[in-house]
């Protein structure tokens, strides 16, 4: 069972990694979406295979879900079909990119090295476990205070957004 | 914990301001097309109510009630929330000529104004990491939107884009410092945080990321430290985090201006004050020169930029940069006499924008308001008694003794000189002098330069008159008679101890 869970993740994180390299490497960005949602799937199933499926319904719902509808829509509205390279786009930008993602691929490298990677043992990442938190009196204000943040923000984009009357 | 042991009384204030902006946005909603719901009323009615409720919890038993160690009604949070209530109050009462006369009478106003009342009552009583950001994020999303209400004008949508993003970025430095406290002691909480940054700073979780060392614990708190320092840092509009500041408070609607002047200050500064003292106190070796530092370069760079404003809210703008600095040297200090003397300054500060933007909206007809030195020419004819409130609050900023802004700047020099920051004391006092020539132009050009063609300005109105009186009242009570208030800010200052 241990083995066969093994052998899913590789495939589910091949294929994350993967789908992100088609996504930076395609060159139509309605493709480039579609590629990132194979990836975020993937990375859900990883979320799973590792006991975490309250993550990893998350990541469906709202990164698969409600963020990609919204990329697809705008790519569709603006009806963007090759990707628009801005000026001044050079060399400098390259260098820069590439000098950024070496320190990362450094530091992860040393974490690996440094640090034991093992996984924290007894950990509960069930979807009970995170409700028993998310109304824990602890984080109950927080959660019910992250509701008015919401609505302040439903407000606010619909007061800039919305058509006068009078106009 | 069972529910039924949850001590709601410190959420109370909050509760009422928020289901007031609920109602302003129902009674809209339930008003026939065409109609106006009274949400001006309505507003002023729920901040009054909640004003009540913040009077009745600090002289009865909720005093120092605690909400499942996340929200306080301490002394020091019932002092920010009378405050900002106030602050509210007085802004509600000069919006409404000034809406009518720009156009932008809307009822989103008042509820967004009600949410980032609810996010500044949030700010000021949060114990807990957590719950800081989510009052910090209410507030900036609702004050974010206000600032770009007028659309038709091209400053201030540039004045709500500017801001929004700065203080997203501002946002994401805050919530990363956050992010490292956390992982270095396993808490939210200040007061935990703050004993386990005591203890060494190694909790399970961060020896088991690979921190072993004290010395990585340090260094990851002090990153931490640093990171909140920014965040709060735009917030407050101190330099060199305030290049939004001027853009936004000139384009944004004149009375918004006025709540980010007072009451966004207000509110960040209460928290600052919190967060740094109740969480990071045993790292104030560390955070001390920092601030000290931001203080120096933030008196003299607002300073020597309201000096070349020609437009009179960039030059309130970067007065408001300068005032950060001022009350920077007291955070220093503090705490003890550094946190009372900030309690006091914020007050007649608040009280001073409040009446200084608040005479421009009073001012304003069909959509023009006075920007300019030539606009306030022979004001002291046309608008006399308008023109004494407006010098009054300006010569408050100047810190003329007499009124609130002296014995205010007295407070805060004196708590730096006592910490033996004095140089801090007297780079302020200098930089006062300097302040002294762009306030005081205004003043000169009300009193000394005849009126220009016709009379172009708005009669004051009835609301704006009192919200008027009430800070220049505010303002001379305070110069002549600071006891009272200066006794409840001791006391407010002592429960941060």
């Amino acid at each position: 069972m241990a083995l066969f869970q093994a052998i899913l993740c590789y495939v589910f994180g091949a294929l994350a990694l993967g789908a992100a390299l088609v996504m930076v490497a395609q060159r139509n960005p309605t493709y480039s979406a579609f590629a990132l949602i194979v990836t975020l799937v993937s990375l859900s199933a990883v979320f799973g295979l590792f006991g975490a499926p309250f993550i990893a319904a998350l990541q469906i719902i709202v990164y698969a879900g409600a963020i990609m509808v919204l990329f697809l829509f705008v790519l569709m509205l603006l009806n963007v079909r090759t990707e628009v390279r801005a000026p001044g786009e050079g060399r400098v930008f390259k260098l820069v990119a590439i000098g950024l993602g070496a320190l990362l691929v450094g530091e992860i490298g040393s974490v690996l090295v440094a640090a034991r990677p093992a996984l924290a043992g007894g950990f509960d990442a069930s979807a009970r476990q995170v409700a028993r938190l998310l109304f824990d009196a602890r984080y109950l204000y927080v959660f019910e205070a992250t509701s008015i943040l919401i609505l302040a923000s439903l407000v606010g984009a619909i007061a800039l957004a919305k058509r006068d009357p009078s106009s | 914990m069972t529910p039924a042991s949850l001590d709601l009384r410190p959420l109370f204030p909050a509760i009422v301001v928020a289901v007031t902006g609920l109602a302003v946005l129902l009674a809209q909603a339930f008003t026939p097309k065409g109609g106006r719901a009274p949400a001006a009323a309505l507003s002023l009615a729920g901040l009054a109510g909640a004003l009540v409720a913040v009077v009745v919890i600090a002289g009865g038993r909720g005093r120092g009630a605690v909400l499942a160690t996340s929200v306080a009604a301490d002394d020091f949070a019932l002092f920010f929330q009378a405050l900002i209530l106030a602050i509210g109050i007085v802004a509600v009462l000069l919006s409404t000529s000034y809406l009518r006369e720009t156009a932008t009478d809307r009822g989103e106003y008042y509820a967004l104004v009600l949410f980032a009342i609810v996010g500044m009552l949030g700010l000021v009583s949060a114990l807990e990491l957590v719950a800081v950001f989510v009052a910090l994020e209410i507030m900036s999303v609702a004050v974010y939107a206000l600032a770009g209400l007028q659309r038709d004008r091209p400053e201030s949508q540039e004045a709500a884009l500017k801001y929004f993003i700065t203080g997203s970025f501002s946002s994401a430095f805050f919530l990363y410092g956050v992010a490292l406290l956390y992982g270095l002691t396993g808490r939210t909480s200040l007061a935990l945080i703050a004993q386990g940054l005591r203890a060494g700073g190694i909790a399970p979780a961060a020896a088991a990321a690979g921190v072993a060392s004290a010395g990585a614990a340090t260094a990851l708190a002090l990153v931490a430290t640093a990171l909140l320092l920014v965040g709060f840092g735009f917030k407050v509009a101190s330099v060199p985090f305030h290049m939004w500041a001027p853009d936004a408070y000139e384009g944004a609607p004149t009375t918004v201006t006025a709540l980010m002047a007072a009451g966004v200050k207000a509110a960040a500064f209460g928290a600052f004050l919190r967060v740094f003292l109740q969480a990071l106190p045993s790292l104030a070796a560390h955070w001390q020169p920092a601030v000290a530092v931001l203080a120096i370069v933030t008196m003299i760079i607002g300073n020597l930029g309201a000096l070349a404003q020609s437009n009179l809210k960039r030059m309130l703008a970067y007065s408001s940069v300068a005032h950060a600095g001022y009350l920077m040297t007291a955070l220093v200090a503090a705490p003890g006499l550094g946190t009372e003397a900030i309690l006091f300054y914020l007050v007649t500060y608040a009280a001073v924008n409040l009446g200084g933007f608040g005479a421009f909206a009073a001012l304003t007809r069909s959509g023009r308001e006075p920007v300019t030195l030539s606009d306030m020419a022979g004001l002291s004819e046309r608008r006399p008694l308008l023109a004494a409130a407006l010098t009054v609050f300006l010569v408050s900023l100047t810190g003329v003794p007499v009124s609130g802004g002296f014995v205010g700047k007295f407070y805060l020099f004196s708590a730096a000189v006592r910490a033996g920051y004095a140089h801090l004391a007297i780079i302020g006092m200098l930089m006062s002098v300097v302040s002294a020539y762009y306030y005081l132009r205004v003043v000169v050009a009300m009193y000394m330069e005849p009126p220009v063609g016709e009379d172009p300005w708005s009669r004051v109105g009835t609301g704006a008159a009192l919200a008027l009186t009430i800070s220049t009242t505010v303002v001379l009570v305070l110069g002549v008679y600071p006891g009272p208030l200066m006794a409840w800010a001791r006391a407010a200052a002592g429960s941060l101890r």
